[in-house]
């Protein structure tokens, strides 16, 4: 029996059609307790008498409200930070995490709500692929039994069908069999992730989650691993989920690209249209910060500034706000454009502390050079300058993101916009109140 | 043009390890002048970072550099006169002895250095700087180190200020209040906002960004003319990586630093690096400017692993991989040590060995060890045989344990 054979023999029963969506995550969110243990949260009121106990649990949002589709053969790229919430995403796709609210629909079932005997027996259809080969291979397992081990889990064919299938699929992702026998630490990085490739194979998934499976491999390495798992999923119909924080990768894998930033998803276009017309300021930077290959493009950075807030307690209405060098101007200041620009540079170096004061004629001359602007927004600023010449930086601060940065539209409403994309058919999302014009998602 | 800031001449560094003699830096020349960031790259096992750190002699043991002279301002920091021959039943007697030493200074006593024809015992030269020298006047004051990991490179029990100031106290002869407000003046200098408040925070406090800039803060603080940084931002997201590098094209218009910038990214190289060394398997196949690097490639390594790459500012639809792996420096492939994988070897590509030569002389020299460039070497590449590629992409490309004789 041929592995093509075999592998219709091994599939699951009911299916979709290709185009057709596969999985669809509806609003899924993943939290986590920031402490954890017995006493977690047990906080000590204190206020002169006896301390008295109450309980105060702060989360983690690592995954909040994200929905996107994916269809049948395709890959979804997703692109984000360390930290911003990616391999949190993946594993409670796979419900290898319960959400912790939301949906996940993997062919029309909602993978949230299901249990035992149906969630294990789903699973077989949906496989993984972590980022690091050395330490996702059993090192005292021979190379055979591992790919062979999710087909024993699952029951699947019997002991002689599972080893000529092992042998088939190493050689299906250009290793040797004869390798069958050997240990994993007798093989390169590359080599590894490729026998990583064939367990996940093994059972016939029609999904895969790939996490990160090329960053810990040299660049003519991972050319190699991309070009046969490319191959793979035109030869067996596979439909891949591709987490990476390289955009090149992502680039050249996906057929659309998700954006994630601090446990949202910002955008989702097609390839060509994201990276030929991103919209979010946040996919902007993040493509103007790669270093391209090419000493004759360099020059166009836009470095961003500041660190990622913590997800314990995200900024409200646009999370990227607080680093948005597109930050909009609140509605009740009568503002220029020009204006806007010095009263966000100021907002900005008073937040991150980024100067030092001197004296006042230096500090104008900095910020404002053209003078403060007039009207309330003038008053706000002229006594945030008193306050930081006496020194008090921290009631400065407070005065001008109450008065500016919590009064944008930024702040104050959860963006989330269709757009009309330039390139290909399919929906454009993106989640920058610059596009207010368009068509709005938000309740 | 004045003399170059440093000049390493066929540099050499093996590793004695109980599977046999790694040479992970196999004769490498280049030089860095001032105010020039010079780019090493290569693959992980091209022996970037141990040539880096060969520079400092900062290799450990069982490393040991073994011959070649590195000149920095004219002051031999590593240099070496043959002695002699050593016959190959000498050699095991010779090394027990040297490790029954161990107590006395190593560095400055004589080694042996593995060739194809047997072993030659080398020893430093009087000029050559002491171990006690390098520490004083060249590491932190006049050469700089930056490695890919802050977090190993910061103590975790102490403060960020306190290790700073400290480093500062010792390279610069200041005072503790001086040095402190040199420490907080650097921090800020380097982008790190409440610098003063900053100061008495742990290394946990910051994240891997900040880290990575009070590391480049204590490089600059003692105005080294040169800063060695190993691979300083592969550990970052890349909006961080943006931010650290543009923090570097301040601080070196601002103070004229010359860098030896290690990475394998070609990304990286092509943004930030005036001229680039790229190695492959201890040796350098290719020199050039950067602009010359990119659009007139020269070696079919660099070439191949230019097209290996996907591109983020435009769709590549068919990525072509260098066909099998880097084999190890144990035993590395006879003639070019690229042959085995390269597209265009031929016969004599197999036999003779070639050393990087100027292959074209408009603008600055450009040098390749590539037989191809046949105006520069003569060995008849273009009347040899075309051989078959011996590793395939594929299985073809042998276990990693087997890679050694897979080439023979």
């Amino acid at each position: 029996m041929s592995l093509a054979d075999e592998h219709e023999e091994l599939a699951a029963e009911e299916t979709v059609d290709f185009g057709e969506t596969l999985l669809d995550v509806d609003g899924m969110s993943k939290y986590f307790p920031n402490e954890t243990g017995f006493l977690a949260g047990l906080k000590l009121e204190r206020n002169g008498g006896i301390p008295k106990p109450y309980f105060e649990r702060k989360w983690v949002r690592a995954v909040d409200r994200v929905s996107f589709e994916i269809q049948k053969g395709e890959t979804l790229g997703l692109v984000g930070e360390s930290g911003c919430g990616k391999s949190t995403l993946a594993r409670t796709v796979l419900r290898l995490l319960q959400p912790t609210e939301g949906s996940v629909y993997f062919k029309g079932d909602d993978l949230a709500a299901m249990e035992g005997d149906d969630l294990r027996a789903t699973r077989r259809d949906m496989q993984m692929i972590f980022q690091d080969p050395q330490s996702s291979l059993d090192p005292r397992m021979k190379v055979g039994p591992i790919v062979e081990e999710p087909l024993r889990a699952h029951g699947m064919l019997d002991e002689e069908g599972r080893e000529r299938r092992a042998r088939d699929l190493l050689e299906r992702v250009g290793l040797d069999p004869q390798h069958y026998n050997r240990y994993p630490h007798q093989f390169s990085g590359g080599q590894r992730q490729r026998i990583n490739l064939a367990r996940a194979m093994s059972v016939n998934p029609e999904f895969i989650v790939c996490d990160e499976p090329t960053s810990a491999l040299d660049a003519s390495i991972q050319a190699q691993v991309l070009n046969t798992m490319r191959d793979l999923q035109e030869e067996f119909g596979l439909t891949y989920l591709f987490i990476s924080h390289d955009l090149s990768v992502i680039r050249h894998i996906s057929d659309r690209v998700a954006v994630m930033y601090l446990g949202e998803i910002v955008e989702i276009a097609d390839k060509e249209e994201l990276f030929e017309n991103p919209q979010h300021p946040y996919t902007k930077a993040l493509l103007s910060a790669i270093p391209v290959p090419d000493p004759r493009a360099a020059g166009t950075r836009t470095a961003l500034e500041g660190d990622v807030p913590s997800p314990v307690d995200p900024p409200s209405g646009c999370r990227f706000r607080t680093r948005c060098p597109q930050l909009i101007a609140p509605d009740e200041y009568d503002l220029t454009d020009e204006e806007w620009t010095e009263v966000r540079d100021f907002l900005r170096g008073i937040d991150r502390r980024t100067f030092t004061v001197s004296d006042e004629t230096s500090l104008r001359r900095e910020f404002f050079p053209n003078g403060v602007p007039r009207g309330e927004a003038g008053d706000v600023i002229e006594e945030a300058i008193d306050m930081l010449l006496a020194e008090d930086w921290e009631a400065a601060r407070e005065l001008v993101l109450e008065a500016f940065a919590e009064q944008s539209i930024c702040a104050k409403k959860t963006p989330a916009y269709e757009l009309e994309p330039e390139n290909g058919a399919n929906r454009h999302f993106s989640a920058c109140h610059l596009h207010r014009d368009e068509r709005s998602l938000a309740d | 043009m004045s003399d170059p800031l440093l000049e390493v001449k066929n540099l050499k560094t093996q590793f004695f390890t109980e599977e046999g003699v790694v040479r992970a830096v196999d004769g490498i020349s280049f030089t860095v002048n001032e105010g020039e960031i010079v780019g090493l790259v290569g693959e992980s096992g091209a022996g970037k970072s141990v040539a880096a750190q060969s520079i400092l002699r900062l290799v450990e043991r069982p490393g040991e550099i073994v011959g070649g002279e590195v000149l920095f301002k004219g002051q031999p920091l590593v240099q070496f006169e043959e002695v002699g021959r050593v016959d190959e039943s000498a050699l095991e007697g010779e090394q027990t002895e040297e490790g029954a030493e161990a107590g006395v200074d190593v560095d400055a006593g004589p080694v042996v250095r593995e060739e194809e024809n047997g072993a030659l015992e080398l020893q430093p030269t009087e000029a050559m700087l002491s171990n006690e020298e390098m520490r004083k006047r060249i590491r932190g004051r006049e050469i700089a180190i930056i490695f890919q990991d802050p977090m190993e490179s910061l103590n975790p029990v102490y403060t960020v200020g306190g290790q700073l100031r400290e480093f500062i106290e010792i390279n610069r002869n200041m005072g503790e209040a001086e040095a402190k407000e040199l420490a907080i003046q650097m921090l800020r200098e380097v982008g790190i906002p409440e610098a003063a408040d900053r100061y008495t925070d742990y290394p946990h406090q910051f994240s891997g960004g900040m880290r990575q800039r009070v590391l480049i803060a204590m490089a600059l603080s003692c105005e080294p003319s040169l800063i060695i940084a190993d691979e300083p931002t592969t550990a970052l997201d890349v909006t961080v990586e943006a931010q650290i590098l543009e923090l570097v094209d301040d601080l070196q218009d601002k103070y004229g630093t010359s860098f030896i910038w290690v990475t394998h990214d070609m990304g990286v190289i092509a943004e930030i690096s005036d001229r680039v060394n790229v190695m492959y398997l201890g040796e350098i196949v290719e020199q050039a400017e950067v602009d010359d690097l990119f659009h007139d490639t020269k070696h079919p390594y660099t070439d191949a692993l230019l097209d290996s790459l996907p591109r983020p500012d435009q769709t590549v639809e068919e990525l072509r991989p260098i066909a099998g792996v880097m084999p190890e420096a144990i035993n590395p492939p006879s003639g070019c040590r690229f042959h085995p994988r390269c597209p265009e070897a031929r016969e004599v590509c197999t036999r003779v060995h070639p050393t990087p030569e100027v292959v074209s002389v408009d603008g600055a020299p450009h040098l390749a060890a590539c037989f191809r460039n046949d105006d520069a070497f003569d060995v008849g590449y273009w009347e040899s045989e075309p051989i078959e590629m011996e590793a395939g992409a594929g299985f073809g490309a042998g276990l990693a344990e087997d890679r050694g004789e897979s080439s023979e």
